[in-house]
């Protein structure tokens, strides 16, 4: 029996390994555009650019720099920062892992070049990822150059007399979409862009400023939140939520869920049940008190998480309700009942009638689908036209068919309908028109089973209206002419 | 005048075999709005269906210059509709495909008419939307599928299929019915979200443009 202490070294590996991440290029540039936050100068506003061009990314702002003391701590893994920091508690970054982790998600290779405030020196470190990868493990396996040197005029600090650039190469995705980082961002950083400060995305074609997204409501329907809960009500938690004028398909509704300003997840959804019918709500709330992980993706389940859930699902019953009942049975169309349940949701929240037109909410002022276009063409009406079998009577008389699928416009209430060209000097010619807009087609697929359908209808009609033919025997051949066209071709 | 003597005007105009269609379209249109006629109600009295009797009238809303240019080619009635529902450029190419089509008319083999009008005048108005998502170029599915990523728009079942149907495309094969509806309606959520959009800022614009244009947007 006997024991021994190992010298236990995590493997320089990591550095590579931590780049792994889910993170899309816009969240991990978020994270670096975090760190940003964290270098405020009192209640100064900051500058912050985003340069995508010539294949690196490069982050920089105009916050106070780093001091040689700082820059220690912060190349160091896991270093929390919030203990060096003057934002202390407030600060963003917490586990010393967000750049090193959303660099080495977006590229091989970076660096960090910072100027303190008041000082002359700006210093800079180098990570190469390859390189880590490649050392033993070891006490100095970790170890970080730091250069200090001259402000110059050339570096991507350049025209700041301080402030800390990132600057990332050998990027994994050599073609990041600027508008997916423009939107991201202005969404992630909306209080502090509604606030004063600036963010700004450069790629080969301009710069751009990240701006937070509008959206649409049903008017009266926004409800603002401002609540507190938990031990002596110490969870304060404050925002809104609205029904947006449409549902969604595409999981797009929830919360976003903002901490110090940053978004920490989006489309959340665990106070109230997905569905369909629900998926007009919409919020943003501030939760300072909330844990966020080292990556920000993903609330950590927290005891304060779980309180803030029970209260929260009780707090939004009555939009879920106002949801569901608007979502159904074409509510969100008749005026009369859309006006009951923002009543019935106003009076459940105890606020005031926004009136028709919510603050930011509208772009319009019907609740109507827009019109495909407004000109006339072929092909706003016409959408197919195509030739069907031609129907051969007993005596010889041939009749062509052609079959169009058209939209009525409501003038004619019928699903289908034909005209007919009897004129003596012309031969004669049946044209079935199919009228897709009618209520019976939405939802269907079945396209060829309706045109035999709707063929096989006219003809009988035609029979018994053009050809005076008895009804019986029109609806035999009609019945004859199914069967035929069903052997000449394939039914879906 | 009455409801019935209008109703009896509107079909001595539409059995007269010596009208042409500029003076039926004229004529009818006038005598149904001024009485106040109902579509189905009225084609059943003058014999018609009532998507002929709508078709007349649709072309009498046509400027008069056009529906006279239209008349001049005596439509056969299996052409009022579609003429009716297309521009003034479609329609006038329509007119000149319709001075020769007397010698061509339908048989088992040979299109129709109609299906030479309707030809025409989608090669004026340029292909509908559903024609050309089918033929949608797999780098355009590929980037919208990178696109729809980069902004966490979708989910990751339809991101997957707008690189599976780019790789379709890749092999040459036109999208099926079921392929384009499904392209076409995630198409229309990211132009709807923005995600797409003319005058953007990326490297990709070509193909977004591309993308919008297919949809017709």
């Amino acid at each position: 029996m006997g024991k021994r202490t190992v010298k236990n070294y995590p493997s320089p590996r990591l550095m590579q390994t931590i780049g792994a991440t889910n993170q899309s290029p816009s969240e991990a540039i978020g994270e670096l555009v975090a760190n940003c936050f964290d270098a405020r100068i009192g209640e100064n506003k900051l500058d912050i650019l985003i340069d995508l061009c010539d294949e690196k990314i490069v982050v920089s702002d105009d916050g106070k720099g780093m001091t040689d003391e700082i820059l220690e701590r912060a190349v160091c893994i896991a270093e929390d920062m919030s203990q060096f920091i003057e934002r202390g508690e407030n600060a963003k970054g917490h586990f010393g892992m967000g750049f090193k982790t959303s660099c080495s998600t977006l590229g091989k290779f970076y660096e960090i070049f910072t100027r303190p405030i008041g000082s002359d020196i700006e210093y800079h470190v180098s990570f190469d990822i390859n390189d880590y990868s490649q050392r033993p493990s070891g006490a100095d396996a970790w170890d970080v150059v730091i250069e200090d040197g001259p402000q110059t005029n050339n570096g991507p600090l350049n025209g700041r007399d301080h402030g800390t650039a990132f600057v990332i190469k050998s990027l994994s995705d050599k073609d990041i979409r600027a508008s997916a980082v423009v939107a991201y961002l202005g969404e992630a950083f909306k209080g502090h862009i509604e606030t004063g400060d600036s963010i700004t995305v450069a790629n080969d074609t301009g710069s751009y400023p990240a701006i937070p997204k509008v959206r649409a409501f049903i008017p009266g329907s926004k409800v603002p939140i401002d609540v507190a809960c938990g031990p002596d009500n110490s969870l304060h938690i404050k925002g809104w939520v609205a029904l947006d004028k449409q549902t969604h398909n595409d999981g797009l509704y929830g919360f976003n869920i903002y901490r110090h300003g940053q978004l920490v997840d989006s489309w959340n959804r665990d106070w109230f049940k997905s569905h369909l019918m629900t998926s007009r709500i919409f919020g943003e709330v501030e939760m300072d008190f909330l844990d966020a992980t080292f990556y920000k993706q993903g609330l950590q389940q927290s005891e304060y998480w779980k309180v803030a859930l029970k209260y929260m699902h009780e707090f939004l019953l009555p939009i879920v309700r106002a949801s569901r009942s608007i979502s159904r049975g074409g509510n969100i169309n008749s005026p009369v009942e859309k006006k009951k349940i923002i009543s019935a949701l106003q009076s459940d929240y105890d606020i005031a009638d926004a009136g028709p037109t919510d603050d930011n909410s509208e772009s319009s002022s019907d609740d109507r689908e827009k019109p495909e276009s407004t000109g006339r063409s072929i092909n706003n009406k016409v959408k197919t036209l195509i030739k069907e079998d031609v129907l051969i009577l007993a005596d010889g008389t041939r009749i062509p068919i052609t079959l169009v699928e058209m939209t009525s416009n409501g003038h004619v209430n019928a699903p289908f309908d034909y005209i007919y060209n009897d004129a003596v000097d012309d031969e004669p010619m049946l044209q079935v028109v199919v009228y897709t807009d009618h209520p019976i087609f939405q939802g269907k697929d079945s396209q060829n089973t309706i045109r035999i359908l709707a063929t096989a209808d006219a003809i009988f009609r035609v029979l018994i209206d053009r050809h005076g033919i008895d009804s019986h025997e029109a609806f035999n051949i009609k019945n004859q002419w199914i069967l035929k066209r069903l052997e000449s071709k394939d039914v879906d | 005048m009455g409801k019935t003597e209008s109703l009896m005007h509107v079909r001595e105009i539409w059995d007269n075999q010596n009208l042409t269609v500029f003076d039926k379209a004229s004529d009818i249109s006038a005598e149904y709005y001024t009485a106040n006629l109902e579509l189905a109600s009225t084609a059943a009295y003058i014999g018609a269906t009532p998507s002929e009797l709508d078709a007349l009238l649709s072309l009498s809303e046509l400027d008069d210059d056009v529906l006279k240019k239209v008349s001049e080619s005596n439509p056969p009635i299996t052409t009022w509709m579609i003429l009716a529902s297309a521009s003034d450029d479609e329609i006038l190419a329509a007119v000149e495909e319709l001075k020769d089509a007397s010698q061509k008319r339908l048989t088992d083999n040979l299109e129709s008419v109609e299906e030479r009008l309707y030809t025409v005048m989608v090669q004026v108005a340029g292909p509908t939307p559903e024609q050309s998502l089918a033929s949608i170029p797999c780098d355009v599915l590929l980037a919208m599928s990178k696109r729809a990523k980069d902004y966490k728009a979708l989910s990751e079942k339809e991101i997957n299929f707008l690189s599976s149907a780019g790789n379709y495309r890749r092999a040459g094969k036109i999208l099926t019915n079921k392929q384009v509806k499904w392209v076409k309606d995630i198409l229309s959520r990211l132009a709807d979200a923005e995600v797409i959009k003319h005058n953007g800022i990326d490297s990709d614009q070509a193909m977004c443009d591309a993308a919008l244009d297919a949809l017709g947007r």
